[in-house]
């Protein structure tokens, strides 16, 4: 009976803690301003390859949110602006204004936030973008300028054209088959022939986060997968050609023959872009058969396999987060506000409704939105990660969130 | 007759060891699934993709809360994708084979406040966990897919059903897994077979 009662306890301390942790959730609204000023304004988003068309998705569902009335009148001068004004005191919680996000064709991570911070003699992408996509999250000298969002996640695929049997790399052994140390399949499990690893765009997000993970996880601060004599180019004889392929589309490398197999290629993406998109995990000339055929071969890292579960557990070894990326005049996070910080910024024009989208992907929770998706009825944050997911990717996993909010973030 | 009725016998208590987890709803492709009933969390399964799956390429593992048997099944909504699992080609069956960590509760891409509307449970029907307003599923399904979680096509999925351990407090010993007691049921079929067997013959040569 005693013990009982002692459960019973337990049980309602631990539900009054559940609801307190509850209480404690954040929307990032802040307490002074907001980005809406009942004008609909125009923002556009460039950079990483991996995100564009989560981004572009992402977009629909935000451009699409309810917000005001606007003005229908065809004759109006105000046309599609709001009939009445954002309330200073009473958040709007989708996209009050009706603002319009749009993202540019990829040029990589890197020029996506090379555009807004101009560092290093970088210029701005044409046509002119306001944020950024990255795959990659902004290094300090970015961090100067820009804040970073990381909204999901994704996990570094070590991938092989058919017909290989599944292989286990240890990051030793990826580092030296890079640096041409380990130059055929049969030193690492594998049936005997030639390796050929490949390279890739220096701006990518993707080549980034695959050097670092090397450089640290095989101890070489100078590893660059791009540098080993044997790493292939995008097209011509070996070294004859200086330009290595853009990311994460392996027709780019399978149709590739001068001078090598390219079924013995070995070559790194996003996990979700190639799982998710048979065409681009598509390769060439298995078998001598000249049409694309989805037989892609994933090589565990460390024992492990890349897949959702392991992503959003945070557990594959060669996770990343993906970053909405902006300049701190526009969305910026400070965390004096209470209970968990404020993402504050522009509150007017353009600085302001990239500061409202970036509100929108970070809200953690279905009940921070007061209306549902016009189209299928979901809660908001329902909505998100159904998209993520059906781009391939996880929501930012538990462990790696900024607290009370849905989102990593650098700043 | 009593020799091929011991033989039948054998062969029908070893057959319930690759038979216990294998199933398909509408989906044709053959799932073996090493665990499916009396589930519980932290639980794992081997899920194998037996036959009618792509040979090579991508085959994936989610725990769902629907098959395609249902017309109202969508992937996105009804399956969790951040419990899925890539599978790899085991060299010791030359089948693709995947360890899937069931989930038991709340799907695990549901981060949310107090289990968000939209997010749905795999539970057991007893338990007493509220969940929010999210539905809960008392059966729910392993999914393995061929060529990416999208691909809708009946001939490359499929579907085993699973069910979860009550957790309603019983005086019943502990029950032991199927793991266990199939091989233990087995071996004793082969042992009585043999007896019979056996028994015979010496009446025979007496």
């Amino acid at each position: 009976m005693k013990i009982r009662h002692i459960a019973a306890a337990g049980t309602a301390a631990l539900m009054l803690l559940s609801i307190t942790a509850t209480s404690a959730h954040a929307d990032y609204d802040g307490t002074a301003t907001y980005g809406a000023d009942a004008n609909p304004d125009l923002a556009v988003g460039g950079g990483s390859d991996t995100t564009y068309k989560l981004m572009q998705a992402l977009d629909a569902v935000y451009n699409a949110a309810p917000g005001c009335a606007n003005d229908v009148a065809n004759t109006s001068a105000n046309k599609g602006k709001c009939l009445v004004a954002q309330e200073a005191t009473v958040p709007k919680k989708q996209n009050y204004d009706h603002d319009v996000m749009t993202e540019v064709y990829p040029t990589g991570s890197s020029a996506g936030i090379g555009s807004l911070t101009l560092l290093s003699g970088a210029t701005q992408t044409s046509p002119a973008i306001d944020y950024a996509r990255s795959s990659r999250i902004p290094s300090a000298a970015e961090l100067a300028i820009v804040s970073g969002f990381g909204y999901a996640q994704d996990g570094i695929a070590i991938v092989s054209p058919g017909g290989r049997a599944s292989l286990n790399l240890t990051p030793q052994q990826i580092h030296d088959i890079w640096t041409c140390s380990i130059t055929d399949w049969s030193t690492v499990g594998g049936a005997a022939g030639p390796i050929t690893p490949w390279s890739m765009n220096t701006s990518s997000g993707t080549y980034n986060v695959f050097r670092d993970y090397i450089r640290t996880a095989a101890a070489d601060a100078l590893f660059d997968p791009n540098a080993g004599a044997c790493v292939r180019k995008a097209s011509g004889p070996l070294g004859a050609n200086t330009v290595p392929p853009f990311e994460n589309d392996l027709k780019q490398i399978t149709e590739v023959s001068e001078g090598v197999d390219p079924m013995q290629s070995i070559w790194w993406g996003s996990y979700g872009e190639l799982s998710t998109y048979s065409y681009k995990r598509a390769n060439i000339y298995v078998g001598g058969v000249a049409a694309p055929q989805d037989t892609m071969t994933y090589i565990a890292v460390n024992g492990a396999t890349p897949g959702g579960g392991n992503i959003l557990a945070n557990t594959y070894p060669i996770g990343r987060t993906l970053y909405h990326v902006t300049k701190k005049a526009d969305a910026d996070f400070t965390a004096g506000v209470t209970p968990n910080g404020s993402i504050d910024g522009g509150a007017t024009g353009k600085s302001g409704a990239i500061r409202e989208m970036t509100r929108f992907l970070c809200k953690n929770s279905n009940a921070l939105f007061d209306k549902p998706d016009a189209y299928t009825g979901n809660g908001f944050r329902t909505q998100i990660v159904a998209v993520i997911n059906a781009n391939g990717f996880q929501q930012t996993p538990g462990a790696l969130r900024t607290t009370g909010s849905a989102c990593k973030i650098a700043h | 007759m009593k020799r091929k009725l011991a033989v039948l016998g054998l062969v029908a208590a070893l057959g319930a060891l690759g038979a216990a987890g294998s199933a398909s709803a509408a989906g044709t492709g053959v799932l073996t699934v090493s665990k499916t009933t009396n589930i519980a969390a932290g639980d794992t399964a081997t899920v194998q993709f037996t036959s009618g799956f792509d040979a090579s390429g991508t085959n994936q593992i989610t725990q769902c809360r629907k098959s395609d048997a249902d017309p109202t099944f969508q992937y996105l909504a009804d399956c969790d994708l951040g419990s899925e699992v890539t599978a790899a080609v085991n060299p010791a069956t030359a089948k693709y084979e995947g360890l899937l960590p069931f989930f038991v509760g709340m799907q695990p891409n549901a981060f949310g406040a107090l289990n968000d509307p939209g997010f749905w449970a795999c539970a057991p029907a007893d338990d007493p966990t509220l969940y929010g307003a999210s539905p809960r599923y008392s059966t729910c399904y392993v999914r393995g897919v061929s060529g990416g979680e999208a691909n809708t096509a009946p001939t490359k999925n499929g579907f085993v059903p699973i069910t979860f351990m009550s957790l309603a407090p019983t005086n019943n010993a502990p029950e032991s897994p199927l793991t266990v007691l199939l091989p233990v049921a087995g071996i004793g079929a082969a042992a009585a077979a043999f007896m019979v067997i056996r028994r015979r013959s010496a009446s025979s040569i007496a």
